[in-house]
Formats: C-alpha cells, structure tokens, sequence
C-alpha cells in the first residue's frame, strides 16, 4: 500500500497527554500560582476542620470554644503582646507573690502563648478560632453559590450560543434583566423573602452570579459552533445536543473554571458585606459579622479582632485572584504556543 | 452510462438578507458517477466551499436539487438523512481544527462508528485500529490526541474518520491545501490508492491546478458561484477555452508549465472579484475579461456542449476548435 506516515518521535517516546495535563504543567512552573494553590489549600483545611469542630459541637450539643463567652477575658490582645513569659506564682500560705524561673517558667510561657494567640472579641471569645469558623463559612458561600450558579450559566450559555435565534434572544433578554437589577437590592430582596440567614445569601449571590459566566459561555460557544470539528461531527449526523455537551463544552469549559476562581473570592467579599450589613449570617462567627463586631471598640485601641479578619480576607482574596490570572494563562489555548510544551 | 452517483441539478445557495442576497452558488448543475473523482476549481470565495457543504446538506439550498443514487436528499429527515450521511463524507482543509482537541483521536473514529451503529460494540476497536492502518498510521497511536500529531498525519486521521462509515462519496475540501508539498504527494497517493480499493467517488474541492489533475477524472471550474468550463484535466490544461480559465492557467507560478501550456504570457486579471452581493449583468466574468464584448455584457452564456464532453459557458468558444 502507500507508505507509513512519518511519525515524530515525541509521540512515540511518551504516553498520551490531554490538555488538560498540559495546563497542570504550565501551571506547575508558575511559582507564585502554586503558592496560592497552597493558600487556598490551606483555607480549604481550616474551613473543613472548622466544620468538623462545628458538626462535633452540634452532635454533642456542646458550646464551642468560638460561641463561649467569658466576661474575665474580654478585649485581651494577642498572647505575644501580653507578656506571656512573666508568670506570677502566689504563694497560698502566705500571699507572696513571686516571679517563677527557669524551665517552668518557659513551660508556663509557652502555655500562656497558646492561650488566645489571636486575642479575645468584647465577649472573650476567642479571635482564631473565629476566624476558623469564617474560613468555613465563606467556603460554604463560595462553594455553594458556585454550585448553584455554573449549571444555570453552563447550561442557558450553552444554549444560547448553540441553537442561537428565539432561544438566544430569550436568554440574552433574560440575562440581561438580571445583570439590570442593581446587585445588592437583588440579594437584599431575596433575603427579605427567604428570610435573613445563609440561604438568602446562597440564593441571592448563586442567582446573580450566573450572568457573567452565561455570557461568556455563550460567546466561547458561538465562537466554537463553526470550527471544523464541530462541522465534522455534523457531518457525521452526531446529535446537536451530543455536539454540544461532549464536542464544544469541554472546549468552553476552562472558562468555567477561571471564572469560578475570580467569582469566588468576590462571593466571599459578598457574604461579609451582607453579614456586616446584618443580613447575612446570623449568630454564626462569618468574617462579616466579626468585622462588624470589631469596629464597635476599634477606637479603643482594640485592632486585633478587625486586623486579623481582615487580613484573613486579604490573603484568600489575593490568592484566589492572583490563582485565577495564572490558570487563564495555564488554560487558554489562544496563548500556547508549540514549543511551549515541555 | 451508468445511472450518475450524484447530481446536481441547477443548486443555488443564497446567505444574508433576502433582499440583497450572496449568490454563493447560483445555478449549479454537475454529476458524478459511483467511483469517479470530480475537482471544483476556482479562486477564494468563488463558491466551492459552499457547494461542498450544500452536498454534504450543511446548509440549505435556495432552488434547485441534490439528488443522491435518485433520491432527493434535501427531502431526507431522521433516520434517512443519517443513511444519507453514511453514505457520504466528508475531508476538510483545516487538519488541525477538524478533530476535537478534547477527545482522543480514538474516540473520535469510536463515535463516528457508534454513530451509525456499524459492528458489534467490542469489535468497534478493532475497526477503528484496521482504519487506522487502512490510511497509513500505527494503531498504537489510537489514544493520543491530535496535538501529538503532526500535519500530515491528522489529515490521515480526518481521512479516516471519514471512510469510518464505509461511505460511496467522500467531499474532499481542499484536503492537501494547508499541508507542506512533500506531505500533500502522501496525502493524494492514499486518497487515490483509498479509491481505487474502495469504489470511491470523489467531488475534490481545491484551488491548486496540479492537485486536481493528479487526482481527478474530471474538472469542473467555477466563478462567481457557476461553473463556466468543465472537462477532462488533459482538455482543460492544455486547452482552456473560457478566458477565466486561461487566466487562472497562466497565474501558476511555473514558468516552464506555463509555457508548455501555451499561455505564455502571463494572463493577469484586472480588478477584484465583483463585491459578493453584486448582481452582474450578462456574463459574469466580463467585469474582468479582456476579451468582453458588447454581447457579454447583455446576454448571460449557458453552459454548452463544444466537443465531446467539454462544456464552456461563453460566448466566444467556438465549437470544436
């Protein structure tokens, strides 16, 4: 017959690679993205044993340390700043008061530091162990919201830009109501139907959410139902709907995936805004409701509780942007390049 | 002769507005029998493209019928449009976006056989791993994807998702254009080889003279969405009667062929295609033909019979010269 086909080596020295395992390497080699991979892992750990402690405490129905008041400890500073290292011991007989030394003195100190690292709020409850309580309840915003809002926008995306015509116009007028409607009278509705509490947040911010990424979806996909290989499978007599779900989504679907790292942390920025506003979580520690609290006595002199919940914000938040940035670069196919490929 | 393949009869593809309507095809009539390999030259945007995919019922037509072994294939829903599809296929230019680069080119030649249902289900790899072979390519290569492979050989996998199916027709648009010249020599050796082995019929769609008369019983050229000549590639080669065809004889670039031909001096085309949504008046190529007269300009000439199976659509072929 006609001679073989001239095969590279590169293929024939090494297994198959999906793009996907090419974005993960080009990602591997961006160093600050896999710091913030690691940062947003290390929330991840927080937030899930925070909810471990929180689903320990409801079992045993148990007031967690988070939730426990202590009027002796109110408004106390971080544990470094509140000399642990020098312990008064009372003597019980006679009332002397002396400075212990030496290797107890440094035990002493050590367990004084563990003590409220963080400070106490105006209740004496304990600043860390809130803040790990904020870390899982903005993971459940973000995870939640995104959970609602990827299938509405992946799906009316999909649609639109697939079948195009009526469908198209209708969910283009549709997504366009929804982006019309200001945000934040949008989630304040709900929550007044709903009621106030965690699911008006999920259901307000997951159900404005899918605008953005309905639209690219669409774009992405109206750019994609012309290529060759969506023509071949027509050719072919593959059902539209298997075109579009099998062929063209998994194409679109890095945008997907940026997109829920961008949204994310601005999920995250809503649900404390609602919760300091009130709104939001009630009677839970969200980093919302602790900003809120922190202000009261922040003229005071009292900055840890605002400080540290604010910088808590600030990392996860960069993080997840500076993440997002790095995965589009890792993920688009416009940028790559042949060479670039290890 | 035999009962043709394919016929074309009198197709015109409209795009855009109703009102002032792209004539991509205007008024196209050819037929192909089973096994004979037809080339559709012409220059960009001149209409093959269109008529590739009015074949292939990728679009719709404005008037006129595509009839396949009789049958009228705009009419076909369902289950018959999806016979219709096994029946013919299609090769595209682009080798590099005519596979899912999120599919295993495996799973791409799998889904055209589950598709149609060809096979039982645990023997459908082994097709897939024979097809490979059939166009020239390692079976061991079935589950890379296509950016693991080169130009070439994604051609020869888009090759063979297309004989996937067993087809009678393949559209072959522009198969080899986007390819190096040394890979384009393979590529047209397997389609041929691929045809002879197989009875396969071919509408070859391409803007390279050369690759056409390698592969083709017969040639078809268009402008402006009609065909004005057609024939047997040693007729029109060495004698090209339209004016149109003399110019795009005398634009390729081999000075040596170019004499050989008998074009010796270079036929350079004034002005550009006319604006696509024009309507010309007369014949459409006498904006641009040094030879227009008076009557070109009036009358619109039909596609006619000079000699043999040669037909011309101009005023100024005589026949039998």
């Amino acid at each position: 017959m006609n001679a073989p086909a001239p095969q590279t080596p590169s293929v024939a020295t090494h297994g198959a690679r999906t793009l996907w395992g090419d974005a993960w390497a080009r990602l591997r080699r961006q160093r600050w993205a896999m710091i913030c991979l690691w940062i947003v892992a290390f929330y991840t750990g927080l937030a899930a044993y925070g909810e471990i402690l929180y689903r320990w405490h409801q079992w045993h129905d148990t007031t967690p340390a988070y939730q426990r008041t202590d009027l002796d400890r109110q408004y106390l500073p971080p544990s470094v700043l509140r000399n642990p290292f020098a312990v008064i011991q009372t003597d019980p007989a006679t009332g002397i008061q002396t400075e212990i030394r030496g290797a107890q003195r440094v035990r002493a100190g050590f367990r004084n530091l563990r003590q409220n690292p963080l400070g106490t709020d105006g209740l004496g409850r304990d600043v860390l162990q809130r803040l790990v309580q904020g870390a899982r309840i903005a993971c459940q915003v973000g995870i939640i919201t995104s959970l609602i809002a990827i299938p509405i926008g992946v799906l009316l995306g999909c649609l639109a830009g697939f079948f195009g015509g009526r469908v198209d116009d209708f969910i283009v007028w549709l997504y366009s109501t929804f982006a019309a409607i200001p945000g934040l009278l949008f989630i304040l509705a709900i929550a007044m139907v709903v009621g106030q509490g965690l699911l008006g947040v999920y259901l307000g911010i997951g159900l404005t959410m899918w605008v953005g990424l309905c639209r690219l979806i669409r774009g992405e996909v109206i750019k994609h139902k012309d290529r060759a290989y969506v023509t071949a499978a027509r050719a072919l007599g593959v059902n539209p709907f298997v075109i579009l779900f099998r062929h063209i989504l998994p194409n679109v679907f890095h945008v997907v995936i940026v997109t829920f790292t961008l949204r994310f942390p601005a999920a995250i920025g809503t649900e404390v805004f609602l919760s300091f506003l009130g709104i939001g979580v009630q009677g839970e520690p969200s980093w919302g409701v602790m900003i809120s609290n922190a202000r009261l006595r922040l003229w005071y002199g009292v900055w840890w509780e605002m400080a540290f919940t604010t910088l808590a914000i600030f990392f996860i938040v960069l993080a997840f942007n500076l993440l997002g940035d790095a995965l589009r670069d890792a993920l688009d196919p416009r940028l790559r390049t042949a060479e670039d490929t290890p | 002769m035999t009962a043709p393949l394919l016929a074309v009869e009198k197709v015109s593809v409209h795009y855009g507005s109703t009102r002032h309507p792209v004539r991509a095809v205007d008024g196209v009539s050819f037929t192909i029998a089973p096994g004979e390999s037809v080339g559709l030259v012409g220059e960009s945007g001149c209409g093959k493209t269109t008529l590739g995919h009015a074949v292939m019922r990728l679009c719709a037509l404005h008037t006129g019928h595509i009839c396949f072994q009789q049958q009228d294939i705009a009419a076909l829903k369902g289950r018959a449009l999806k016979g219709y599809r096994k029946q013919a296929q299609m090769i595209f230019q682009d080798p590099y976006g005519a596979l899912n680069a999120r599919m295993t080119v495996g799973r791409a030649l799998l889904e055209a056989l589950q598709v149609h249902r060809i096979g039982p289900r645990r023997e459908r790899r082994d097709r897939a791993a024979a097809l490979f072979e059939a166009v020239g390519l390692d079976p061991l290569y079935l589950d890379r994807y296509p950016h693991e492979f080169s130009g070439g050989q994604r051609q020869r996998i888009g090759i063979a998702r297309a004989l996937a199916v067993d087809p009678r027709l393949i559209i072959a648009d522009e198969p080899v254009s986007a390819l190096d010249v040394s890979v384009q020599v393979q590529i047209l050796n397997l389609l041929k080889d691929l045809q002879r082995e197989r009875n396969l019929a071919y509408l070859f769609v391409a803007h390279d003279l050369a690759v056409v008369r390698y592969v083709c019983d017969r040639i078809l050229v268009m402008y402006l969405g009609r065909i004005v000549e057609s024939g047997t590639p040693d007729e029109i080669l060495a004698h090209p009667k339209h004016p149109y065809t003399q110019a795009l004889l005398s634009a390729v670039p081999d000075v040596e062929k170019g004499l050989r031909h008998g074009v010796a001096k270079r036929l350079a085309l004034k002005g550009d295609v006319p604006a696509a949504a024009a309507r010309i008046h007369g014949c459409p190529f006498h904006p641009r033909c040094p030879l227009a007269q008076e009557r070109c300009r009036q009358e619109t000439p039909a596609l006619r019979a000079t000699d043999g199976t040669r037909q011309v659509a101009c005023h100024l072929a005589e026949p039998g010269s």
